[in-house]
Protein backbone atom coordinates (compact mmCIF):
# COMPACT_ATOMS: atom_id res chain seq x y z
CA UNK A 1 0.00 0.00 0.00
CA UNK A 2 1.51 3.32 -1.09
CA UNK A 3 1.05 6.73 0.52
CA UNK A 4 -1.68 7.86 -1.86
CA UNK A 5 -3.87 4.89 -0.98
CA UNK A 6 -3.47 5.68 2.72
CA UNK A 7 -4.54 9.25 1.94
CA UNK A 8 -7.68 8.03 0.19
CA UNK A 9 -8.37 5.70 3.13
CA UNK A 10 -8.04 8.60 5.55
CA UNK A 11 -10.40 10.75 3.49
CA UNK A 12 -13.01 7.99 3.45
CA UNK A 13 -12.75 7.32 7.19
CA UNK A 14 -12.91 11.06 7.90
CA UNK A 15 -16.10 11.53 5.89
CA UNK A 16 -17.63 8.52 7.63
CA UNK A 17 -16.76 9.80 11.12
CA UNK A 18 -18.22 13.22 10.29
CA UNK A 19 -21.43 11.51 9.18
CA UNK A 20 -21.56 9.47 12.41
CA UNK A 21 -21.22 12.58 14.56
CA UNK A 22 -23.88 14.55 12.72
CA UNK A 23 -26.18 11.53 12.59
CA UNK A 24 -25.99 11.03 16.35
CA UNK A 25 -26.55 14.73 16.99
CA UNK A 26 -29.50 15.22 14.64
CA UNK A 27 -31.03 11.91 15.76
CA UNK A 28 -30.88 12.92 19.42
CA UNK A 29 -32.27 16.40 18.72
CA UNK A 30 -35.13 15.11 16.58
CA UNK A 31 -36.01 12.38 19.07
CA UNK A 32 -36.17 14.88 21.94
CA UNK A 33 -38.24 17.31 19.86
CA UNK A 34 -40.77 14.64 18.84
CA UNK A 35 -41.04 13.52 22.45
CA UNK A 36 -41.57 17.09 23.64
CA UNK A 37 -44.24 17.71 20.98
CA UNK A 38 -46.01 14.49 22.00
CA UNK A 39 -46.08 15.67 25.61
CA UNK A 40 -47.02 19.25 24.86
CA UNK A 41 -48.38 19.81 21.32
CA UNK A 42 -48.99 23.55 21.76
CA UNK A 43 -45.26 24.44 21.69
CA UNK A 44 -44.84 22.81 18.27
CA UNK A 45 -43.98 26.01 16.35
CA UNK A 46 -41.30 27.18 18.79
CA UNK A 47 -39.69 23.76 18.86
CA UNK A 48 -39.67 23.43 15.09
CA UNK A 49 -37.71 26.67 14.59
CA UNK A 50 -35.17 25.60 17.20
CA UNK A 51 -34.88 22.11 15.73
CA UNK A 52 -34.24 23.45 12.22
CA UNK A 53 -31.58 25.84 13.51
CA UNK A 54 -29.86 23.14 15.56
CA UNK A 55 -30.00 20.66 12.70
CA UNK A 56 -28.47 23.23 10.35
CA UNK A 57 -25.63 23.87 12.80
CA UNK A 58 -24.91 20.14 13.22
CA UNK A 59 -25.14 19.54 9.49
CA UNK A 60 -22.66 22.35 8.92
CA UNK A 61 -20.02 20.55 10.99
CA UNK A 62 -20.60 17.28 9.11
CA UNK A 63 -20.37 19.06 5.76
CA UNK A 64 -17.14 20.70 6.87
CA UNK A 65 -15.72 17.21 7.44
CA UNK A 66 -17.02 16.03 4.08
CA UNK A 67 -15.52 19.05 2.28
CA UNK A 68 -12.14 18.46 3.92
CA UNK A 69 -12.26 14.80 2.85
CA UNK A 70 -13.10 15.85 -0.69
CA UNK A 71 -10.23 18.34 -0.70
CA UNK A 72 -7.88 15.53 0.36
CA UNK A 73 -9.04 13.46 -2.61
CA UNK A 74 -9.28 16.22 -5.23
CA UNK A 75 -6.24 18.35 -4.40
CA UNK A 76 -3.74 15.55 -3.92
CA UNK B 1 -14.75 9.46 -17.96
CA UNK B 2 -12.03 8.38 -15.58
CA UNK B 3 -11.85 9.51 -11.97
CA UNK B 4 -9.21 12.13 -12.90
CA UNK B 5 -11.60 13.67 -15.41
CA UNK B 6 -14.40 13.60 -12.84
CA UNK B 7 -12.39 15.59 -10.31
CA UNK B 8 -11.43 18.07 -13.06
CA UNK B 9 -15.10 18.35 -14.02
CA UNK B 10 -16.05 19.07 -10.38
CA UNK B 11 -13.28 21.61 -9.81
CA UNK B 12 -14.03 23.35 -13.10
CA UNK B 13 -17.63 23.98 -12.01
CA UNK B 14 -16.79 25.18 -8.50
CA UNK B 15 -13.58 27.19 -8.74
CA UNK B 16 -13.83 30.86 -9.74
CA UNK B 17 -12.60 31.75 -13.23
CA UNK B 18 -12.82 34.21 -16.07
CA UNK B 19 -14.98 32.16 -18.44
CA UNK B 20 -18.76 32.26 -18.28
CA UNK B 21 -20.36 29.30 -20.06
CA UNK B 22 -23.90 30.40 -20.83
CA UNK B 23 -24.92 27.38 -22.93
CA UNK B 24 -23.22 23.96 -23.03
CA UNK B 25 -21.54 24.67 -26.38
CA UNK B 26 -18.08 25.76 -27.43
CA UNK B 27 -19.27 29.06 -28.91
CA UNK B 28 -21.38 30.09 -25.90
CA UNK B 29 -18.44 30.98 -23.64
CA UNK B 30 -18.15 34.62 -22.64
CA UNK B 31 -14.83 36.02 -21.39
CA UNK B 32 -15.29 37.98 -18.18
CA UNK B 33 -12.96 41.04 -18.28
CA UNK B 34 -10.06 41.28 -15.85
CA UNK B 35 -11.25 43.43 -12.91
CA UNK B 36 -14.27 41.15 -12.59
CA UNK B 37 -14.37 37.39 -12.31
CA UNK B 38 -17.21 34.93 -12.78
CA UNK B 39 -18.30 35.03 -9.14
CA UNK B 40 -18.04 38.84 -8.97
CA UNK B 41 -20.27 39.01 -12.05
CA UNK B 42 -22.72 36.66 -10.29
CA UNK B 43 -22.62 38.93 -7.21
CA UNK B 44 -23.51 41.94 -9.37
CA UNK B 45 -26.34 40.05 -11.11
CA UNK B 46 -27.57 38.81 -7.73
CA UNK B 47 -27.53 42.34 -6.30
CA UNK B 48 -29.46 43.62 -9.32
CA UNK B 49 -31.99 40.79 -8.99
CA UNK B 50 -32.41 41.39 -5.25
CA UNK B 51 -33.02 45.08 -5.94
CA UNK B 52 -35.58 44.30 -8.65
CA UNK B 53 -37.30 41.77 -6.36
CA UNK B 54 -37.64 44.30 -3.55
CA UNK B 55 -38.66 47.06 -5.99
CA UNK B 56 -41.39 44.87 -7.52
CA UNK B 57 -42.61 43.80 -4.11
CA UNK B 58 -42.77 47.38 -2.82
CA UNK B 59 -44.63 48.57 -5.91
CA UNK B 60 -48.18 48.65 -4.61
CA UNK B 61 -51.17 50.89 -5.25
CA UNK B 62 -52.55 51.11 -1.73
CA UNK B 63 -51.71 49.27 1.47
CA UNK B 64 -52.59 45.89 0.00
CA UNK B 65 -49.75 43.97 -1.61
CA UNK B 66 -50.36 44.06 -5.32
CA UNK B 67 -48.51 41.21 -6.97
CA UNK B 68 -47.66 37.54 -6.26
CA UNK B 69 -44.07 38.70 -5.78
CA UNK B 70 -45.29 41.15 -3.15
CA UNK B 71 -47.09 38.39 -1.24
CA UNK B 72 -44.05 36.11 -1.40
CA UNK B 73 -41.64 38.76 -0.15
CA UNK B 74 -44.08 39.93 2.53
CA UNK B 75 -44.36 36.44 4.05
CA UNK B 76 -40.57 36.17 4.37
CA UNK B 77 -40.24 39.74 5.64
CA UNK B 78 -42.89 39.22 8.32
CA UNK B 79 -41.14 36.03 9.38
CA UNK B 80 -37.83 37.89 9.71
CA UNK B 81 -39.50 40.68 11.73
CA UNK B 82 -41.62 38.54 14.05
CA UNK B 83 -39.52 35.39 14.49
CA UNK B 84 -35.95 36.65 14.02
CA UNK B 85 -35.51 40.36 14.80
CA UNK B 86 -38.03 40.95 17.60
CA UNK B 87 -37.27 37.92 19.84
CA UNK B 88 -33.49 38.21 19.45
CA UNK B 89 -32.86 41.97 19.41
CA UNK B 90 -35.88 43.21 21.33
CA UNK B 91 -39.15 44.78 20.25
CA UNK B 92 -37.95 48.41 20.13
CA UNK B 93 -34.51 47.87 18.57
CA UNK B 94 -35.59 44.85 16.54
CA UNK B 95 -37.69 46.84 14.09
CA UNK B 96 -34.74 49.10 13.30
CA UNK B 97 -32.64 46.10 12.31
CA UNK B 98 -35.21 44.44 10.02
CA UNK B 99 -33.91 46.24 6.86
CA UNK B 100 -30.34 45.02 7.41
CA UNK B 101 -31.38 41.45 8.25
CA UNK B 102 -33.84 41.29 5.35
CA UNK B 103 -31.20 42.60 2.92
CA UNK B 104 -28.72 39.97 4.09
CA UNK B 105 -31.38 37.25 3.89
CA UNK B 106 -32.61 38.05 0.38
CA UNK B 107 -29.13 38.67 -1.03
CA UNK B 108 -27.80 35.35 0.30
CA UNK B 109 -30.97 33.55 -0.78
CA UNK B 110 -30.71 34.90 -4.33
CA UNK B 111 -27.00 34.01 -4.54
CA UNK B 112 -27.66 30.49 -3.19
CA UNK B 113 -30.49 29.85 -5.63
CA UNK B 114 -28.44 31.21 -8.56
CA UNK B 115 -26.05 28.31 -7.95
CA UNK B 116 -28.86 25.92 -8.89
CA UNK B 117 -29.95 27.74 -12.06
CA UNK B 118 -28.25 26.48 -15.23
CA UNK B 119 -25.89 29.01 -16.89
CA UNK B 120 -25.28 30.76 -13.56
CA UNK B 121 -22.62 30.00 -10.95
CA UNK B 122 -23.04 29.86 -7.21
CA UNK B 123 -21.09 32.76 -5.73
CA UNK B 124 -21.67 31.58 -2.14
CA UNK B 125 -19.61 28.47 -2.89
CA UNK B 126 -16.60 30.80 -2.91
CA UNK B 127 -15.04 31.32 0.51
CA UNK B 128 -14.03 34.92 -0.27
CA UNK B 129 -17.68 35.87 -0.84
CA UNK B 130 -18.90 34.28 2.40
CA UNK B 131 -15.92 35.76 4.28
CA UNK B 132 -16.84 39.24 3.03
CA UNK B 133 -20.47 38.75 4.11
CA UNK B 134 -19.39 37.51 7.55
CA UNK B 135 -16.89 40.37 7.90
CA UNK B 136 -19.71 42.81 7.22
CA UNK B 137 -21.83 41.24 9.97
CA UNK B 138 -18.80 41.27 12.29
CA UNK B 139 -18.24 45.01 11.74
CA UNK B 140 -21.95 45.76 12.02
CA UNK B 141 -22.52 44.07 15.36
CA UNK B 142 -19.35 45.44 16.92
CA UNK B 143 -19.92 49.02 15.75
CA UNK B 144 -23.62 48.85 16.68
CA UNK B 145 -22.66 47.66 20.17
CA UNK B 146 -20.12 50.49 20.50
CA UNK B 147 -22.65 53.12 19.39
CA UNK B 148 -25.40 51.74 21.61
CA UNK B 149 -23.35 51.23 24.77
CA UNK B 150 -20.45 53.59 24.22
CA UNK B 151 -17.06 52.21 23.09
CA UNK B 152 -15.60 51.95 26.57
CA UNK B 153 -18.58 50.21 28.12
CA UNK B 154 -18.90 47.86 25.17
CA UNK B 155 -15.34 46.60 25.54
CA UNK B 156 -15.60 46.52 29.33
CA UNK B 157 -18.85 44.51 29.22
CA UNK B 158 -17.29 41.79 27.07
CA UNK B 159 -15.83 40.55 30.35
CA UNK B 160 -18.65 39.05 32.43
CA UNK B 161 -18.99 40.65 35.84
CA UNK B 162 -19.10 38.76 39.14
CA UNK B 163 -16.42 36.19 38.34
CA UNK B 164 -13.45 35.61 40.66
CA UNK B 165 -10.26 37.51 39.84
CA UNK B 166 -8.16 34.41 39.14
CA UNK B 167 -10.50 33.22 36.35
CA UNK B 168 -10.04 36.43 34.33
CA UNK B 169 -6.70 35.48 32.66
CA UNK B 170 -8.45 32.46 31.16
CA UNK B 171 -11.84 34.07 30.57
CA UNK B 172 -10.77 37.29 28.81
CA UNK B 173 -8.90 35.59 25.93
CA UNK B 174 -11.76 33.13 25.49
CA UNK B 175 -14.32 35.94 25.30
CA UNK B 176 -12.19 37.89 22.81
CA UNK B 177 -11.59 34.81 20.66
CA UNK B 178 -15.29 33.92 20.72
CA UNK B 179 -16.11 37.26 19.05
CA UNK B 180 -13.76 36.48 16.15
CA UNK B 181 -14.92 32.87 15.98
CA UNK B 182 -18.45 34.11 15.26
CA UNK B 183 -17.39 35.68 11.96
CA UNK B 184 -15.28 32.63 11.13
CA UNK B 185 -18.11 30.16 11.77
CA UNK B 186 -20.54 32.23 9.68
CA UNK B 187 -18.02 32.07 6.81
CA UNK B 188 -17.36 28.35 7.04
CA UNK B 189 -20.98 27.29 7.52
CA UNK B 190 -22.34 29.00 4.41
CA UNK B 191 -19.31 28.08 2.29
CA UNK B 192 -19.22 24.41 3.34
CA UNK B 193 -22.95 23.87 2.90
CA UNK B 194 -23.05 25.42 -0.55
CA UNK B 195 -19.85 23.76 -1.78
CA UNK B 196 -20.94 20.36 -0.50
CA UNK B 197 -24.29 20.77 -2.24
CA UNK B 198 -22.68 21.69 -5.56
CA UNK B 199 -20.17 18.83 -5.30
CA UNK B 200 -23.01 16.42 -4.51
CA UNK B 201 -24.91 17.49 -7.64
CA UNK B 202 -21.79 17.31 -9.83
CA UNK B 203 -20.73 13.90 -8.48
CA UNK B 204 -24.15 12.42 -9.18
CA UNK B 205 -24.17 13.94 -12.68
CA UNK B 206 -20.68 12.59 -13.29
CA UNK B 207 -21.80 9.16 -12.09
CA UNK B 208 -23.59 8.66 -15.44
CA UNK B 209 -20.41 8.79 -17.47
CA UNK B 210 -18.47 6.81 -14.85
CA UNK B 211 -20.98 3.96 -14.72
CA UNK B 212 -21.83 3.75 -18.43
CA UNK B 213 -18.43 2.35 -19.59
CA UNK B 214 -18.72 -0.36 -16.92
CA UNK B 215 -21.79 -1.96 -18.48
CA UNK B 216 -20.99 -1.03 -22.10
CA UNK B 217 -18.16 -3.59 -22.04
CA UNK B 218 -20.65 -6.33 -21.17
CA UNK B 219 -23.12 -5.15 -23.80
CA UNK B 220 -20.46 -4.98 -26.54
CA UNK B 221 -20.68 -8.70 -27.31
CA UNK B 222 -24.46 -8.54 -27.88
CA UNK B 223 -24.99 -5.14 -29.46
CA UNK B 224 -21.68 -4.37 -31.14
CA UNK B 225 -20.98 -0.73 -32.09
CA UNK B 226 -24.09 0.83 -30.54
CA UNK B 227 -23.28 -0.50 -27.06
CA UNK B 228 -21.88 2.81 -25.75
CA UNK B 229 -24.95 4.94 -26.36
CA UNK B 230 -27.32 2.16 -25.24
CA UNK B 231 -25.35 1.75 -22.01
CA UNK B 232 -25.62 5.50 -21.47
CA UNK B 233 -29.38 5.42 -22.03
CA UNK B 234 -29.77 2.44 -19.69
CA UNK B 235 -27.76 3.92 -16.83
CA UNK B 236 -28.75 7.61 -17.09
CA UNK B 237 -32.27 7.50 -15.50
CA UNK B 238 -31.02 6.23 -12.12
CA UNK B 239 -28.55 9.05 -11.31
CA UNK B 240 -30.98 11.61 -12.78
CA UNK B 241 -33.85 10.43 -10.55
CA UNK B 242 -31.56 10.65 -7.53
CA UNK B 243 -30.39 14.07 -8.74
CA UNK B 244 -33.98 15.32 -8.70
CA UNK B 245 -34.30 14.24 -5.08
CA UNK B 246 -31.00 15.97 -4.17
CA UNK B 247 -32.09 19.17 -5.97
CA UNK B 248 -35.29 19.37 -3.91
CA UNK B 249 -33.22 19.07 -0.73
CA UNK B 250 -30.77 21.64 -2.09
CA UNK B 251 -33.50 24.24 -2.60
CA UNK B 252 -34.52 23.71 1.05
CA UNK B 253 -30.87 24.05 2.12
CA UNK B 254 -30.57 27.35 0.20
CA UNK B 255 -33.48 28.82 2.18
CA UNK B 256 -32.24 27.26 5.43
CA UNK B 257 -28.69 28.58 5.14
CA UNK B 258 -29.89 32.09 4.29
CA UNK B 259 -32.17 31.87 7.33
CA UNK B 260 -29.42 30.52 9.60
CA UNK B 261 -27.05 33.31 8.54
CA UNK B 262 -29.74 35.93 9.26
CA UNK B 263 -30.74 34.30 12.54
CA UNK B 264 -27.18 34.13 13.86
CA UNK B 265 -26.53 37.73 12.74
CA UNK B 266 -29.56 38.85 14.73
CA UNK B 267 -28.36 36.87 17.76
CA UNK B 268 -24.95 38.56 17.58
CA UNK B 269 -26.46 42.03 17.10
CA UNK B 270 -28.83 41.42 20.01
CA UNK B 271 -25.94 40.24 22.17
CA UNK B 272 -23.88 43.34 21.31
CA UNK B 273 -26.73 45.78 21.98
CA UNK B 274 -27.98 44.26 25.22
CA UNK B 275 -24.86 43.08 27.01
CA UNK B 276 -25.02 41.66 30.47
CA UNK B 277 -23.86 44.13 33.07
Amino acid sequence: MDYQSIGYLGAGIGAGLAAIGAGLGIGKATASTVEAIARQPEVKDDLRANLILGAALMEGVALLGAVISLLIVLLK
Amino acid sequence: MSSGNLSEFILHHIVDGHKWQILPFEWAVVNVPAPLSLHVLMLLIGALFTFLLARTAANRVNLLPGSPVGHMVEVLLLYIRDEVARPNIGKKDGDKWVPFLATAFFFILVLNLMGLVPAFAGATANISVTAALALMVFLVFNIAGMIHNGPFHYIKNIIPSGVPMWVLPILVPIEIISIFIRAFSLTIRLFANMTAGHIMILVITGLISVLAPMISGGLHGILGGASNSIALALIAPFPLAFLLFILVIKVAVCFLQAFVFTFLSSLYIGGALHQEH
